[in-house]
């Protein structure tokens, strides 16, 4: 028994860790509704910021938009090469700094961070649904991680402890006197904000605008200020985390990012509302992590599934589920409308045309775009997961590319191990992902918005780390093969030859073939839009409430849209495994379900069509291969601008580029047709219904004067007020 | 209205000037092509046609090895300025590669599509699988891999010049139980298939010395990896062992170690010597396995390696650079082989003539050992080099401790079977 | 001539883009209450609203102690003015403490809350306990001593009597007159019922689909009662009373024929 203690005592490192982020995550949620996904990246890049100031005296410059770069490219294309100052990468500040002067800096950095949050993205969002806050907090996660690859490459940091390492004894095991300074360091901190919050004026202030902000503003309560400052000091609170704890975990861009999941594991149990209890459960995750993790060690009857990794995150998922919680809801009126499903119907030759034109392309264009094409499409058919269960069914799910991940798994242990013929193979596989994603979408039952968004994403981290890593049932090699798919003896595979084409890779014939499966899906999901299914998924979405009582079964429909969802996922998994021919699983974590959703989200969630924009965006399509002969290959920008541009959609056009597209494409076409009807003298002013068509925004309409009031005076008839 | 449609037109206009501004910036490197450096060394030196040296790093992404792809260079433009291959330059024809496996599949399309390219030098690949499908359905052969587990050492058509995994973990072991003579050894790992294996092979040598393993294997997504160090009970094991896949983890492993306290051997990969941890001093007195002389005072292939780095803007050795420049030089004597082999005649090396001259090539390696040979044993077709030797670090240098190791992979087949 | 606290003239406010008021002028004076009546839908939270900033303003103009307002104000400053507005739903923060949610009144700067307690002593024993437990009177009295905590120029309150049984109601509006009278506040009252709120009041407005349509002294209109139920029900019916001064019917009376 002593030894589980101690166990759990050396289980403190990571339990801080955990706790100080939850802490963060409950703060930021309490002074503003926001669940910041991106606390964990302040946290990393404020400690980046300490570093680069200890080691060599310098200040990162993040990726930013210069003018005069503009103007230099512009007279380019015209032949004058001039020369205009750029933005420095860095800035020296003299000699290396000390560390408190360090110190200082980061933490302010990470301050003017939260600021910045809350002044030029959440404050404008906070009307918005839900998605739109996550899809903004997934961006600046993205972006704040790429800033740092693009700014530091991945040379590997040490961050100098501030805190003294040596050993401390205690219950017969030595722990590193850093944990305990961390420990008291946190709790100080718990113990200070729950003053704060219970007694100052300050804190009931916060409490009053969380509860009802528009109550709160009568009171001459400014709740943007407050959430203001309370961001700022969230900020502050994940620097002092990352910097405190970079020796304990090393510094890399990635580690503070990802230990988020945990931290908001801690906050969802939590609530979003108790810092102790946030603190706690972050506490015991760490320790429950390293019993277990020392348990596999020491005790061998203990199947090895990497069970510490993870098994507190599906407690909490189990845990959550159980009470089924909703976060708490602000008060504030939600005024902000989802991305519109777009009514959508198959236009025949229209289509035709495109697939002939894609055919071609496959076909006939150099392998660069032909690759680059089955890259969009299978990109594109992944979005379709996407549309399917978030765009319709309004449900947040970060677990989709752990879906396809299984279905490569299976169709690679079936094909080529077992020697399953296609199309057996990749169908089953498929349902074997669709099997996953169904046992995903139960939490969905109860539990929505970014509270589902956490599950979904713990159970991606689950998949990964019990079924893609272990030796468990999924056993093997993480290398995985999948020979090319035939039929009836003909090949189809990106290896397989072609009577056309340049008989080089990627072969047309595999290029055709995944045409074809996207145009299966496609057409499949544009069906579902027309259906009676997709107008219940529709219902659930804006009003589940609503669509219960005019009698649609919300549990079917629910479990439906992540059954039809996953098996899309499953599908592009498998088109994924034949296209790399021999892979590795982990091509299929975490961060990849990430950007999957960034892209999805991008291209259009809620339309169709969007997928195929969203497509276009995905590493080495259509979209970044046109930009780089265009202009430039994005290499290392191209996380950071995505997630600058997810940023950017949710505040400006939360239907992603397909409904941009459109509206734009037929703005400037009437600007074209109203420049005709001048010329020609045509006084028409009427906008054609294909204008109009694409959402007309509401006119602002001016009150109108009426007449003046009438006036009782007995002693008189003397009129009172002017006509 | 107005005001949203105007905002959209700012945010776009905003985002294309930073577009344009990351294009000018120098870090951001307009291509994935780099073909500069060598074109102008091309005019100084050597005036005959280029040998193209076609190759794949991954530079571009959270896992990124820039240094690397650094070294490569410097040692072609230093070649290059001796006069290169017979008068004919090397032309460093690099494509960048990023995290994900879309852009490795890319570029070794680009090569495989080419009738030009007769081979591929692939320097830092984490996403090999995809890169070793598409060379082999083009019957490409590929130099200088660095190995990162048991498929790439089972890769027909690979020729890799660095021992990787295995050969030097088991260096790494032999020397604990022959020369340091201890017998109850901790032996972490990384917590993958590959980790694994290599902890259950490593875990067998200490049996067979009769001595007592404690296997541990540490997540490289955890938190703290002290939990890891603890569970194997410290005052029982005579000495550490530490082999990493993932760079990243020697820092938090060093700290872990150092705050322990433990004052007993500890023995870890190249991975640990990269100058940022020898600067941190969390790693001094570690004993390392290293596959390459890159490291050691005085030898010779270090101090004219160490030279070019200066002159021609190399990256600061340690680390994964050692491996990557023992493999620019591999390529180079496979070249010079291949040439000779050719008749002199540039466009008589064909693939098969490339294939056989890293078949026949049996050394020396400069920054390697002497002993070297292609093919590896059965199975593991493409280990050529199975030497490793171990380095003690004090302060600042590195001392040679003993002689280099041939290890024997045959016991290796055994690890796949079961 | 008491001061004039609260000047609108010709306003229009509303949400998002469609007017709920249309055009109201009027003006309430240091130590006067007055009531706003009418219908469901009048226009009367709105007006209020726009007062206090939460409403968008589209038109007219609003000065409260000889400052104009401006049309782009941050709603959070009305505390500056001095002006209080207990809400409809009396703005409570049921998560808070009765002590909690006194202490948030707008210029309190000592978080000296005794005032409240001497005016409602009920509520000293309800001191920490959370607002949502307490019963509708009692809700009631905490929102009033938390707006008058705030030592309003102007306390503008919104249906005080709703869910409010008879009794109690009826015990709190006269401390209405009292506050107008003792502290010389300028009281602006939204009721439903017009008895009620016409006792207390000196004058009166009646709002009906957004436009002012009856004002006049507090005791005038009650005792031609009829006129507010006509107002209830449109312009029209006041434009057929001959009593109406300026009305076609009045007109017709004075010169019938011509």
């Amino acid at each position: 028994m002593e030894t589980y203690l101690q166990f759990m005592l050396l289980g403190l490192g990571s339990g801080v860790i955990f706790a100080g982020l939850a802490l963060g995550l409950v703060l930021t949620y309490r002074a503003s509704g926001v669940v910041n996904f991106a606390h964990g990246a302040i946290a990393m890049y404020s400690t980046y910021i300490f570093s680069s100031l200890v080691d060599d005296g310098q200040y990162p410059i993040p990726p930013l938009p210069n003018l005069l770069s503009m103007i230099e490219a512009v007279l380019g294309w015209f032949g004058i090469q001039v020369d205009l100052p750029d933005i420095p990468p860095f800035v020296q500040l003299g000699d290396p700094w000390s560390w408190p002067m360090a110190l200082i800096g980061a933490l302010a950095t990470a301050g003017l961070l939260g600021f910045l949050f809350h002044y030029l993205v959440f404050r404008p969002l906070r009307y918005q649904p839900p998605l739109s806050k996550v899809v903004a907090s997934v961006g600046l996660m993205l972006m704040l991680q790429a800033a740092i690859v693009v700014r530091f490459s991945n040379r590997p940091r040490n961050v100098a402890g501030l805190l003294p390492q040596d050993g401390v004894d205690v219950l017969g095991t030595t722990v590193p006197a850093d944990r305990f300074y961390l420990l008291a360091a946190i709790l100080v901190a718990t113990a200070l904000l729950y003053l704060v919050f219970q007694r100052t004026k300050f804190g009931i202030k916060t409490r009053a605008a969380a509860e009802n902000e528009q109550f709160a503003t009568l009171l001459g309560i400014s709740a943007d200020r407050i959430a203001a400052v309370n961001w700022i000091l969230a900020g502050i609170l994940a620097g002092l985390v990352g910097i405190l704890a970079a020796p304990i975990t090393g510094l890399n861009p990635l580690n503070m990012t990802l230990f988020i999941i945990p931290a908001l594991g801690a906050a969802l149990v939590a609530r979003f509302q108790s810092f102790w209890i946030a603190v706690w459960v972050g506490l015991a995750i760490g320790a429950g992590q390293s019993l277990l993790q020392i348990m596999e060690i020491r005790l061998p009857w203990i199947p090895d599934i990497n069970l510490s990794q993870g098994l507190p995150l599906v407690v909490i998922a189990v845990a959550m589920m159980a009470r089924g919680q909703v976060l708490p809801s602000r008060g504030a009126i939600e005024r902000g409308r989802l991305p519109m499903a777009l009514p959508t119907r198959i236009r025949p030759r229209l289509m035709t045309f495109w697939i002939l034109f894609a055919a071609a392309i496959l076909i006939w264009a150099p392998f660069v775009w032909r690759q680059a094409t089955i890259n969009t499409l299978i990109g594109a058919v992944l979005a379709l997961s996407l549309i399917v269960v978030t765009g319709f069914s309004g449900h947040i799910s970060l677990a989709q590319l752990s879906l396809a991940g299984i279905a490569a798994f299976m169709l690679s242990s079936l094909a080529t191990d077992a020697g399953w013929p296609f199309p057996l193979a990749p169908i089953f596989a498929a349902l074997v992902a669709t099997g996953f994603g169904i046992v995903i979408g139960v939490p969905a039952l109860r539990v929505r918005g970014a509270s589902l968004a956490i599950i979904t994403l713990a159970a991606g981290v689950a998949i990964e780390v019990f079924l893609f890593k272990s030796d468990g049932w999924f056993a093997g090699d993480s290398t995985r093969h999948v020979a090319d798919p035939s039929l009836f003896g003909i090949e189809f595979g990106p290896n397989s030859p072609f009577f056309f084409g340049d008989g080089k890779v990627p072969s047309p014939a595999f290029g055709l073939f995944v045409l074809f499966m996207f145009t299966l899906a496609f057409v499949a999901v544009i069906r579902l839009r027309q259906s009676m299914l997709g107008e219940q998924m529709l219902a659930l979405r804006a009003n589940e409430r609503a669509a219960a009582a005019a009698g649609v079964n919300v549990t079917s429909i629910k479990l439906a849209a992540f059954g039809i969802a996953s098996f899309l996922a499953g599908i592009g998994g498998t088109l994924t495994a034949y296209k790399f021919g021999t892979f590795n699983m982990a091509s299929f974590g975490v961060l990849g379900s990430l950007s999957v959703f960034a892209f999805s989200y991008l291209g259009g969630i809620a339309t169709v069509s969007g997928s195929l924009y969203a497509g276009s965006l995905f590493p080495e399509s259509i979209g970044t291969l046109a930009f780089e002969k265009l202009f430039f290959p994005l290499g290392r920008y191209e996380a950071y601008l995505a997630g600058l541009f997810l940023i950017v959609t949710t505040l400006v056009q939360p239907e992603g580029i397909d409904v941009f597209d459109r509206r734009e494409r037929r703005r400037i076409g009437w600007g074209f047709v109203l420049l005709w009807r001048k010329a020609t003298g045509n006084p028409d002013r009427t906008k054609p219904d294909w204008v109009e068509r694409i959402y007309p925004e509401p006119k602002h309409k001016k009150g109108m004067r009426p007449s003046p009031p009438a006036t009782v005076d007995a002693a008189t008839t003397h009129e009172d007020g002017g006509s | 209205m107005k005001k949203i449609a105007q905002l959209r037109w700012l945010a776009i206009l905003a985002v294309f000037a930073l577009l344009v501004a990351a294009c000018s910036s120098s870090d951001g490197d307009g291509g994935s092509e780099d073909t500069s450096a060598s074109e102008t060394t091309a005019t100084t030196v050597a005036a005959k046609d280029p040998i193209r040296v076609p190759a794949i790093n991954q530079e571009d992404g959270v896992t990124a090895f820039p240094d690397e792809g650094l070294a490569v260079k410097a040692i072609f433009d230093w070649y290059n300025a001796q006069g290169g291959l017979d008068g004919h330059p090397l032309e460093f024809d690099l494509c960048t590669a990023g995290d994900d496996p879309e852009s490795t599949q890319s570029c070794a399309q680009a090569i495989a599509n080419d009738d030009s390219a007769t081979f591929v030098h692939s320097i830092m690949v984490p996403n090999s699988a995809t890169l070793f499908d598409v060379m082999a359905n083009a019957e490409k052969p590929i130099l200088a891999h660095n190995q990162f587990d048991i498929p790439d050492a089972l890769q027909p058509d690979v020729y890799a010049s660095d021992p990787g995994l295995l050969p030097m973990a088991t260096t790494l072991m032999l020397y604990t139980l022959e020369d340091l003579g201890l017998r109850n050894i901790g032996v972490v790992v990384s917590d993958d298939e590959v980790g694994r294996g290599t902890g259950d092979f490593l875990g067998f040598l200490v049996e067979e010395y009769g001595g007592t393993p404690t296997i541990i294997t540490y997540d490289a997504s955890v938190a703290d990896l002290l939990p890891v160090f603890s569970a194997a009970d410290l005052d029982a094991i005579d000495g550490i062992i530490f082999v990493p896949t993932s760079v990243e983890d020697c820092g938090p492993a060093s700290q872990a170690l150092k705050s322990l306290s433990f004052d007993k051997p500890i023995l870890g990969g190249d991975a640990c010597t990269a100058q940022t941890y020898v600067d941190s001093g969390n790693v001094d007195g570690w004993i390392f396995v290293v596959g390459t002389t890159l490291l050691i005072d005085g030898d010779a292939g270090r101090d004219q390696t160490i030279a070019i780095f200066d002159e021609y803007g190399g990256p600061p050795i340690g680390g994964l650079v050692a491996p990557a420049s023992m493999g620019a030089y591999f390529v180079i004597d496979v070249l010079e082989a291949a040439y000779e082999a050719a008749g002199n005649d540039i466009t008589a090396m064909t693939e098969d003539l490339i294939r056989e001259a890293a078949l026949g090539y049996t050394g020396p390696l400069t920054l390697g050992p002497e002993v070297f040979g292609c093919p590896g044993v059965d199975p593991f077709v493409g280990l050529c080099n199975t030497s490793a030797t171990v380095v003690q670090l004090e302060g600042d240098t590195f001392n040679l401790l003993t002689d280099w190791y041939v290890v024997d992979v045959e016991p290796y087949a055994a690890l796949l079977e079961g | 001539m008491s001061e004039r606290v609260l000047t609108i003239e010709e306003m229009a406010a509303g949400y998002d883009n469609v007017a709920v008021v249309r055009d109201v002028t009027m003006h309430v004076d240091r130590g006067e209450v007055v009531a706003l009546l009418g219908p469901n839908g009048a226009g009367k939270t709105t007006t209020l609203g726009a007062i206090s900033g939460i409403v968008r303003l589209f038109g007219g103009s609003i000065n409260i102690l000889g400052q104009d307002v401006p049309k782009l104000r941050s709603a959070y400053l009305v505390g500056q003015w001095g002006v209080v507005h207990v809400p409809e739903k009396r703005g409570l923060f049921f998560q808070l403490t009765v002590e909690e949610n006194l202490k948030l009144a707008p210029r309190l700067e000592s978080g000296n809350t005794d005032e409240a307690y001497e005016l409602f002593p009920a509520l000293k024993a309800l001191r920490n306990r959370m607002a949502g437990t307490l019963s509708g009177g009692e809700q009631q009295m905490l929102a009033l001593g938390r707006g008058l905590l705030a030592q309003p120029d102007l306390l503008m309150v919104d249906e005080m009597s709703l869910g409010l049984a008879p009794v109690i109601y009826e015990e709190l509006m006269p401390l209405v007159r009292k506050v107008a009278d003792e502290t010389n506040a300028a009281v602006l009252l939204v009721e439903q019922h017009t008895d009620l709120a016409l006792a207390q009041a000196d004058r009166a407005y009646v709002l009906s689909h957004g436009d002012l349509v009856l004002q006049g002294k507090a005791s005038d209109l009650l005792r031609d009662r009829h006129l507010i139920d006509e107002a209830y029900l449109g312009a029209e019916a006041l434009d057929q009373d001959p009593a109406v001064a300026g009305s076609p019917a009045a007109d017709e009376a004075e010169a019938p024929g011509e």
